[in-house]
């Protein structure tokens, strides 16, 4: 009689249930976690390419160089003796560039040019990266492939 | 009699347990779409100064390569502050536009440095003057760093 009990009571402990409290805590912790860590920024990857000098940049005939000032005014070359030369002015806010004027001096020397493919960008020492990068972003939106830092 | 054995029915009813599964469930997936959004939004990083990179459409690309951050009073190389700096500004240029002591931290670090594969990414203050970036990249590429990328925080 004593062996069967001590059968039953081991048919009895097979027969459990999972406790998954703990499981969900886990979860919990784990996205938490994952919350936490994406606040972190998340950063994307360009290509320093450096260009010469703007001189021995612009003497190249189909460089399109563009020059951010330090009086924010932007000066968009291109072409054997800079053939196609375009100065976009200041805004009236100093503290902005005229981007968008950027983008329509590209295209229309882009129109002129047939296999216009790689731009140098030139700034002042004074000229904030942020700028620099801004530039860049405009000239790549405007499908020319290889962006180069030039001025070194 | 009957009044009293239908609250005894009610009262067993009310003590049902909670069906957590469906939560685990549900837990399972968030926690699947968080992994999965976590994977394509970069490359996540932390760095040790304060930096607030400048916007833009960079690729996402995971590396190891050794990393350069620059803020407004420091300069660190792998997460050492290296340099100090003056609003942004060295105090050290020379004429050919390079920083003597980033050259002379550069040198130690590929002394001592096993990673031979000529990478560097520079993680630069948007507000950073361009003068001072052209001398990191100068300095970087005298030093025989010959692929170096530039840090952006994602445009989206």
């Amino acid at each position: 009689m004593k062996k069967r009990s001590y059968v039953k009571h081991g048919e009895l402990e097979q027969d459990f249930e999972l406790n998954i409290a703990p499981v969900i805590d886990c979860f919990v912790v784990l996205i938490a976690f994952i919350l936490v860590s994406t606040s972190f920024f998340s950063i994307g990857i360009l290509d320093a390419v450096m260009a010469g000098s703007s001189s021995e940049v612009t003497d190249s005939a189909e460089a399109l160089v563009i020059e951010l000032k330090s009086d924010h005014s932007i000066l968009v070359k291109q072409g054997a003796g800079s053939a196609n030369s375009v100065r976009i002015k200041a805004p009236q806010d100093r503290s902005k560039w005229d981007f968008e004027k950027l983008g329509q001096a590209i295209v229309s020397i882009r129109d002129k040019t047939t296999d216009l493919e790689s731009a140098v960008v030139v700034a002042d020492n004074s000229v904030a990266y942020r700028d620099v990068m801004a530039s860049m972003e405009v000239v790549r939106s405007n499908k020319i492939g290889t962006v180069t830092l030039g001025g070194f | 009699m009957k009044r009293k054995s239908l609250l005894r029915s009610h009262a067993k009813k009310e003590q049902l347990e909670l069906q957590i599964t469906s939560m685990a469930d549900v837990f399972v997936i968030l926690l699947v779409f968080l992994l999965k959004s976590y994977s394509v939004e970069g490359t996540p990083y932390q760095p040790k100064l304060p930096i607030s990179p400048p916007v833009a459409h960079g690729r996402v690309e995971k590396s190891d390569a050794l990393k350069l951050e620059l803020s407004a009073k420091s300069l660190a190389i792998g997460g050492t502050p290296i340099v100090k700096m003056t609003e942004y500004r060295f105090s050290d240029l020379s004429k050919d536009g390079t920083s003597g002591a980033l050259m002379r931290a550069f040198e130690r670090m590929q002394r001592y440095s096993k990673d031979e594969s000529g990478k560097l990414v520079v993680v630069a203050d948007e507000s950073a003057p361009y003068e001072t970036i052209k001398a990191v990249l100068s300095s970087a590429a005298n030093s025989g760093y010959h692929d170096i990328q530039l840090a952006v925080s994602h445009a989206n």
